[in-house]
């Protein structure tokens, strides 16, 4: 074999071999009587001991040597195990670790020898029975000299042994190899002779090569007694014949077995680490200093807190157990092979096999025609591959156990550390994921792990003050549901302080003081998942390090996994994973946008919601120019699959003729034909059959969840649920982040794969507005007067410049691709199908850096007059609120109203209607002309929140009407009744102080003067009770704050159709 | 404009599939074709480049379709019914290529093989490495790896 596979054979042994010794030494920790454990860890660091000679790795061997002795005692109980000993072990193991990995990583760092001396001569101490572990500076010999270790230290006084080994002939076949034996043996003194007796040779003729026929008779000088070699030696079955003999017992004294000169002076410590007064300064001061760095936790503590000692080298060990840097997460280390029963692949060969057979019936039952054969070989083909599937995934399934049993170090370290006593429960139910899974899930849980051994278990005075046992416990449990695994880390500590995470996210400028006292526990505890949040009240090694929970959330994303938290204060916090079996087979819904077909991951899928068109009305909503639905009393937005697919003339399939005509609605919320919430005017239309009234209209939506992102997907209609096999993409595709991939189809077609993440960051901006416009109608009832901002969507230019425009002037935004833009001299136009907008740049009219063409992605569209009209910018940001302290000097120019501050950053507030009029005076004169006509309607506008009065005011005033205001129902009464001419409209708010608007128009409509107008209300209640009211109140509309057109447009209505009467009552939609 | 690695020039004869795409002949080495496939089922996909006509399912691969014509700067042409699609490789992906219309395979002699003119239409002419005569037309020999690059 070469010797590159046979190093690598042994990385692979070695690291089995150590995983395995690390859980036996943590368990040596609470079972220190059980001579099997002791047994087993022995073995463990023997075999890797005789691994490691035979494919020349003389420093692990020697390593591993050092440990063995120390284990050895213990094993004859001439020591006991103590905690100090566990932790100097287990810093063995890692950095045996560390050395198998250098092994295939060519030469072998200095820093690790020294580590390994440092660490050697620890170990030599505990063998004797020192409990003060690790000398804290480096040792006073050379690292040479610790190394020569048989030779030198021992040689003098020691016990001549006389050994004989005769070995079977088939010893070899049976794995034993007289040269790795004699080798060893050579670690435990000095060989002084080794003869060979070559009389069992037979003629060259006779000769089988891998048969022993050679035996041996050593002489060893051991100074450590004959008991080692026995030791040594009792692994050999008894059908060999190996023997032991003491010709000279110099001394049986072990005591002065170690050589002074690698013994450390006791003066060289500091005081502080033989007397540990502080249990986390104790066990980190050793540990810093001491152990190898390999168990890279350390690495930060020493980086830190002791700048003198020797540099620690060592490459960091795997990423579950390290600090975890950002990038160590998204790429853990390819797999190369994987184990795989026996069992399974004879399974597999199986099945293979009958396949074979089954398609010979097939091609023999299609040649002969005979379709009664043909559909039995179908069938059992089907059947196969079934199994077949079934036996492949087999193959890349591991246990999470293998997960579950790395977090018991890290546990045991961190607990250790800091002082606190956490035992780890398990229970895996033996749940078996796929391979990649398994590497995706390990780093996010160790975080999840770490993070409650840090934040949720208390110290143990703490726990004893609350009442609850010293000892905290995590339990980790993996069990099936519903095809999906579902993983639970739990901690009986703290749980999560509500308080505290409140106070922080406002700290954080996460969340505003305003809303933090209405979000639900759900809505609190996601704010964990937020970028930058950490309630480590003190930073530690851990968490509180940067990397987050949100890193947790994204890693869990990313595969389709999710994240949920329960906790109750006080007795302990729950994080639930929800994670899929395998990535590479899933499960989907089918469902179909202008007649093709996409496939949507389940795991994704919250619910699937059926819309009946002539709800529409009342389900969606259009708010600050997007669409937004209610889904399970959430404000969510809606997304058109369409649109994000940036699918240009949407059609629709006629209910009753089957065509396909083009859709004319631009909003989902549009209603077709007369408004829906309109009087019915023509009592005939339902009978005959309005279109809204067939099943084929209604609407379906998915709401899709990623992360903390919920939407709903408006799509044509839903197929089915399949079992999809995730083919990637060709390099030509995969900039086209709504896919995660392809299928083929039963019918041999191909469905896209949609990416929930990819779709949710495209309509980033919608869910933003849907967020933000959620946020000012939630503050509207708690705190009315306090909202001094002002919602503005920030956007890029060139070279850095942001600009902004005030929120509610955006209609929507536009991706542009290069295809739309029209060039007619001066005059760029956006064109969408038969939809031509006007289009601008900043810079057409302010002095700022000029936006390149290619910069041109996004469009911003605002309304001018009648008009749209499109502002370019290079990215959406944001939408955020902003102070309104509007510095109307400094930057003042045409088109820009003056800047803000947007952080440290300066933004430039964007004044849409100079930008036009800049560009193109003469359009002004149509404003103008609208503007001036002589009987524009009059209307009352009631709210008592300032800054909606303005806004509304604003509003109607630039949509042509004559606006009066009042604060709330008296005053409006008031105006009413000593205005000069009546109101055209009133449009007033419900929820005011003084007197409500239920109020305010009951009383209105008891004067009959007023009976006659219209009052439409503005505001955020809804559900079939307060329309009711509203009803019987009077009020004739009711209309979303923020929905700019919908407002204009029931004014427009009611403008010219006047009040309907009260005694035909209205089918409430 | 020659392809730097693996150049076809230099061995003795190039076999070419010659095929026709709005009027223009072009040809693509034939050992870089894995298939010819008539009456694709394409699947469209939305938000893709203009030249991406869609994927197809090519014996349980996906495979992205482009469409040539407009690849090359020609023409933006519409799927025809039975248009012909090659499938061609090229760094270890398969990509289908639609053409108008199939025409035959040649055998070139190497020296025969021209460098590019310089009046071709730029799209086309970045990517074209030679041009060769066959049966009185010009055929343009395409360099597959900047077609599907």
């Amino acid at each position: 074999m070469a010797d590159k596979e046979l190093l690598a054979l042994f990385v692979q042994d070695s690291t089995e071999l150590l995983r395995n010794l690390e859980q036996d030494i943590l368990r040596l920790e609470d079972s220190s009587d059980d001579t099997d454990l002791l047994g087993d860890i022995f073995r463990y660091t023997h075999t890797l001991k005789g691994n490691a000679g035979i494919v020349g790795q003389g420093l692990i061997s020697d390593f591993a040597h050092e440990m063995e002795d120390l284990l050895d005692k213990l094993r004859k109980r001439e020591i006991s195990v103590s905690t100090q000993m566990v932790s100097t072990l287990l810093s063995s193991v890692d950095l045996l670790e560390s050395m198998v990995r250098a092994c295939t990583g060519g030469a072998f760092p200095e820093q690790q020898a020294e580590a390994c001396d440092r660490l050697s001569q620890a170990i030599q101490r505990l063998a004797q029975g020192e409990e003060q572990p690790i000398s804290a500076e480096a040792p006073a010999s050379s690292p040479e000299k610790a190394r020569e270790r048989p030779a030198e230290p021992r040689g003098g006084e020691g016990n001549i042994l006389q050994i004989s080994i005769a070995f079977g002939a088939g010893a070899l076949q049976s794995g034993f190899d007289p040269t790795v034996l004699i080798e060893e043996l050579s670690y435990l003194g000095r060989l002084e002779s080794v003869e060979v007796d070559l009389s069992r040779l037979p003629p060259f003729k006779e000769l089988e090569p891998g048969q022993v026929y050679l035996s041996w008779s050593l002489r060893l000088n051991c100074p450590s007694g004959a008991q080692p070699v026995r030791d040594l030696l009792s692994f050999i079955p008894p059908e060999h014949a190996v023997d032991v003999k003491v010709l000279s017992a110099l001394t049986e004294e072990p005591s002065t077995v170690p050589s002074h000169a690698s013994s450390p002076e006791p003066a060289v410590s500091p005081p502080a680490q033989v007397l540990p007064t502080n249990p986390i300064q104790a066990v980190a001061g050793p540990s810093v200093r001491g152990e190898p760095p390999g168990s890279s936790e350390l690495g930060p503590v020493a980086a830190g807190a002791a700048p003198g000692p020797a540099p620690t080298g060592i490459p960091s060990s795997p990423p579950a157990d390290g600090p975890a840097p950002a990038s160590a997460w998204s790429s853990p280390p390819a797999l190369e092979s994987i184990r795989v029963p026996v069992s399974v692949l004879d399974r597999l060969m199986e099945l293979a096999g009958e396949m074979v057979l089954t398609r010979n019936q097939l091609i023999q039952s299609v040649a002969t025609g005979d379709e009664a054969l043909v559909e039995r070989a179908c069938q059992r083909v089907d059947a196969l591959t079934g199994d077949l599937q079934d036996a492949v995934m087999a193959t890349r399934m591991q246990p999470i156990r293998v997960v579950f049993d790395k977090f018991r170090r890290t546990v045991r370290d961190l607990a250790t550390r800091q002082g606190k006593q956490i035992r780890l429960l398990a229970d895996d139910r033996g749940v078996e994921l796929d391979t990649t899974v398994i590497e995706a899930i390990s780093a996010p849980m160790a975080h999840l792990v770490r993070n409650a051994v840090d934040h949720g278990i208390e110290f143990p005075e703490k726990r004893l003050e609350a009442g609850k046992p010293a000892v905290g416990t995590i339990w980790l449990r993996a069990r099936h549901e519903a095809g999906q695994v579902i993983v639970e880390v739990k901690d009986d500590g703290t749980g999560l302080d509500a308080d505290k995470i409140r106070a922080h996210a406002v700290g954080l400028g996460l969340l505003k003081p305003s809303r933090s006292a209405s979000l639900s526990s759900a809505e609190i505890h996601s704010l964990l998942f937020k970028p930058g949040f950490s309630t480590a009240s003190q930073v530690t090694d851990l968490s509180g390090r940067g990397v987050g929970l949100d890193v947790v959330h994204t890693n869990l994303a990313a595969i389709g996994a999710s994240i949920r938290i329960d906790s109750s204060p006080g007795a302990g916090c729950v994080f639930q994973v929800t994670l899929p079996l395998t990535l590479a087979i899933m499960s989907a819904i089918l469902v179909q946008v202008e007649g093709e077909r996409f496939a949507i991951p389940q795991a994704n899928i919250k619910e699937l919601i059926r819309v009946r068109a002539q709800d529409l009305g009342t389900q969606v909503i259009r708010v600050g120019g997007v669409d937004v639905t209610w889904v399970r009393g959430e404000l969510v937005s809606l997304v058109r699959l369409s649109d994000l697919l940036g699918i240009r003339s949407p059609t629709f399939v006629h209910p009753r003729s089957g065509e396909r005509l083009p859709n004319k609605r631009r909003n989902i919320a549009d209603r077709r034909g007369p408004d829906a919430t309109a009087p019915r005017t023509d009592p005939d239309r339902r009978r005959m059959g309005d279109r809204r009234h067939s099943r084929a209209s209604a609407l379906n939506m998915v709401v899709l969840a990623t992360g903390d992102c919920t939407f709903a997907l408006l799509v044509d209609s839903l197929l089915d649920s399949v079992e999809i096999v995730v083919k990637p993409f060709g390099r030509h595709l995969r900039d086209c982040q709504v896919y995660a991939g392809a299928t083929v189809l039963g019918d041999g077609h191909v469905a896209l794969i949609l990416d929930v993440m990819g779709m949710s960051r495209m309509a980033f901006v919608a869910e933003k507005t849907a967020t933000a416009a959620a946020h000012e109608l939630g503050m509207k009832s708690e705190v009315p007067q306090e909202e001094d901002k002002l919602p503005v969507v920030l956007m890029a230019g060139a070279k850095g410049e942001v600009f902004c425009l005030p929120l509610h002037q955006v209609r929507r935004v536009l991706k542009v691709d290069g295809s739309d833009i029209r060039t007619v001299g001066r005059r760029r136009v956006l064109q969408r199908g038969r939809e031509v907008i006007p289009m601008f740049t900043v810079d057409q009219v302010a002095d700022t850096v000029p936006l390149p063409p290619e910069q041109q992605r996004f469009a911003l569209v605002f309304r001018f007059g009648e008009r749209d009209m499109a502002l370019l910018c290079s990215q959406v940001m944001d939408i955020v609120e902003l102070e309104d302290d509007l510095d109307r000097f400094t930057y003042r120019q045409p088109g820009i109203s003056g800047s803000l501050y947007y952080g440290e950053t300066q933004v430039l507030v964007v004044d849409p209607k100079e930008l036009v009029l800049g560009v193109f005076p003469h359009w002004g004169d149509d404003l103008e002309d609208a503007g001036d006509s002589r009987d524009r309607p009059s209307v009352l506008v009631v709210d008592d929140s300032a800054f909606f009065l303005d806004h509304i005011a604003a509003m109607m005033e630039e949509a042509g009407y004559q606006v009066s205001r009042a604060a709330d129902g008296s005053q409006a009464l008031g105006l009413l009744d000593s205005a000069a001419s009546p109101f055209d409209l009133i449009l007033t708010d419900i929820e005011m102080p003084v007197m409500d608007g239920f109020d305010f128009v009951t009383r209105l409509r008891r004067d009959p003067r007023f009976q006659d107008i219209p009052v439409i209300a503005i505001t955020t209640l809804t559900g079939r009770e307060n329309l009711l009211r509203a009803r019987d109140a009077g009020i004739d509309a009711f209309s979303v704050k923020l929905d700019r057109e919908h407002v204009l447009e029931r004014c427009r209505y009611y403008l010219e159709h006047g009040r309907e009467t009260p005694t035909e009552p209205r089918e409430l939609q | 404009m020659m392809p730097t690695s693996s150049n076809p020039a230099k061995r003795q004869a190039v076999q070419f599939l010659v095929f026709k795409v709005c009027e223009a002949i072009l040809g693509i080495e034939i050992d870089r074709v894995s298939q010819i496939s008539r009456n694709v089922t394409i699947t469209g996909v939305y938000s893709a480049p203009v030249h991406v006509k869609g994927v197809t399912n090519l014996r349980g691969q996906i495979v992205t379709v482009l469409d040539l014509a407009s690849r090359l700067g020609l023409a933006a042409a519409g799927i025809a019914h039975g248009q012909p699609m090659i499938v061609a490789s090229a760094a270890g992906e398969s990509v289908g290529l639609l053409v108008d219309e199939l025409d035959d395979i040649v055998k070139v002699e190497s020296k025969a093989i021209m460098p590019v003119p310089r009046h071709l239409p730029r799209a086309l002419g970045s990517m074209a490495w030679g041009v060769f005569t066959s049966s009185e037309n010009l055929v343009i020999a395409l360099d597959v790896d900047r077609v599907v690059g």
